[in-house]
């Protein structure tokens, strides 16, 4: 069984990062619902691959979640759900979390989950989300995501306009970066 | 005066490894060779299409509280300044501006991590090249000096000027323009072959720094004082050859602004009328008789 990405923020290095990408994912209603109905097992933030440009997007929405919470400020009621909340350029949670959260006709998923170092785990994070996710787990890099894009739905979240290119995602992750380190500011 | 580090959040310096490179009025300027939330693993393997330039480090600008200030009214500026600075970085580059990336904020703390620019200033480039020029050229005197200038100062000041103007152009004025603020991209030197070497140098890419002061302004009068205030910038820290500079600055101003589309260049001598006024204006000016 494959295992996904595990790192460490550089300004919270007393916390674990781990980040898995899964695809032909048959059961995303039921994680969904598990999800709405407060599961505290699928404690996990399920976004979709399709709105993630980068591992540095991904990182970048992980950073304001944390910085977030740490300042006392998070706006959903999870970690987890801060996550997914943070991926959005806008204060609407409930539109955010439907954009990049998981879909019931989800066929592929990026799951994070952040660890403090205090957190003693049973089960490895891996072996978890091996038994929650119906799917095959393939490695978390920028090579593996790519594909996996819709540049014109992250385009469409983030309300960027035509003339901003998205070719690079370098450049392309930057913009996004940036809309979530502003969000609520702008 | 020793680095006081002590007032940026123990959470933060404990946590990473910053150099305090400058201090302002304002704000303390700290390096990091770490990014905030990008691991050094993903920056410098290969795999990493997506974060550019990761050698050159980052820039963490901090507005400490103010003891002096009242509480209350300090924090709201802390925060105002930091948010309107970043938002500005923000804005101008997706505006395709050449400013520093910016990466995050904490509005709060009046924290702001940007990419670092790797190179000197303008100020630190013109001294070092006039320098350069004054010691290969010394024979050739000063119409071979003078040449030299023009062939490898120019270009560079007209881009400087055409940078300005896209930033007047979209109706923000920078608020502190000296040449200090005015950082050069691959401007290490003047190459390995030196002031008498090939002619296809590559002109370093001039990239606007510090918008603590900056504002959104559609008034010609405002971009004329910001362009009054690099002029005054020039004139004091490089005398000698300030005029020329000057000019080939406001040359790469005037072609660079609006793109030479028709309603720009209306604009743009508006700017340059109001230029004239302000420099009548100056320090030590009379504007009697």
């Amino acid at each position: 069984m494959a295992s996904g990405l595990t790192l460490r923020l550089p300004q919270f290095p007393h916390s674990s990062v781990h980040i898995g990408l899964y695809t032909s994912v048959t059961n995303a209603s039921m994680i969904r619902r598990e999800l709405l109905s407060g599961n505290t097992r699928y404690s996990y933030a399920f976004v979709d691959p399709r709105c993630v440009l980068s591992l540095a997007h991904v990182l970048a929405a992980v950073y304001r979640a944390l910085t977030d919470m740490e300042a006392g400020g998070m706006r959903t009621r999870t970690l987890s759900s801060e996550i997914v909340f943070a991926f959005g350029g806008t204060m609407n949670i409930a539109d955010t979390l439907r954009r990049f959260g998981i879909n019931d006709d989800s066929d592929s998923l990026l799951v994070v989950k952040v660890d403090t170092d205090q957190v003693e785990r049973s089960n490895s994070v891996w072996d978890d989300l091996g038994e929650i996710v119906q799917g095959t787990s393939i490695p978390a890099t920028d090579e593996n995501i790519a594909p996996l894009t819709d540049v014109e739905i992250v385009r469409k979240n983030y309300k960027i306009q035509e003339g901003i290119s998205l070719d690079d995602r370098s450049e392309a992750t930057k913009v996004v970066s940036g809309a979530i380190a502003l969000r609520g500011y702008l | 005066m020793s680095p006081d580090l002590s007032t940026l959040p123990s959470a933060i310096s404990d946590a990473l490894d910053l150099t305090l490179i400058s201090q302002g009025a304002e704000a303390k300027i700290y390096f990091s060779h770490e990014h905030p939330f990008i691991p050094s693993t993903l920056l410098a393997g290969t795999i990493s299409t997506t974060i550019s330039n990761p050698s050159a480090g980052y820039i963490l600008k901090y507005r400490p509280p103010k003891r002096y200030r009242h509480d209350a009214l300090d924090a709201q500026l802390t925060k105002h300044r930091t948010l309107s600075e970043a938002r500005i970085l923000y804005k101008l580059f997706l505006a395709g501006i050449s400013v520093p990336s910016f990466i995050a904020v904490d509005p709060r703390l009046g924290l702001i991590w940007m990419e670092n620019v790797d190179g000197p200033s303008l100020k630190e480039w013109i001294w070092a090249t006039e320098t350069e020029l004054e010691e290969h050229l010394c024979e050739e005197g000063e119409s071979g000096q003078s040449k030299k200038r023009l062939e490898i100062i120019k270009p560079l000041l007209l881009s400087v000027g055409s940078e300005i103007a896209k930033l007047h152009f979209l109706d923000t004025v920078h608020g502190d323009l000296t040449t200090s603020n005015l950082l050069l991209r691959d401007g290490s030197s003047l190459g390995a072959e030196g002031a008498t070497g090939s002619h296809q140098r590559m002109v370093p890419q001039p990239v606007i720094i510090d918008f603590g002061l900056a504002q959104q302004s559609t008034l010609p009068e405002d971009k004329a004082v910001d362009l009054y205030v690099l002029e005054r910038a020039f004139i004091s820290t490089h005398p000698i050859h300030s005029g020329e500079y000057v000019e080939w600055v406001l040359e790469g101003y005037v072609a660079g602004f609006g793109r030479g589309k028709k309603t720009a260049v209306f604009k743009v001598n508006e700017i340059m009328r109001k230029l004239d006024a302000v420099r009548l204006r100056g320090r030590k000016r009379s504007m009697v008789g």
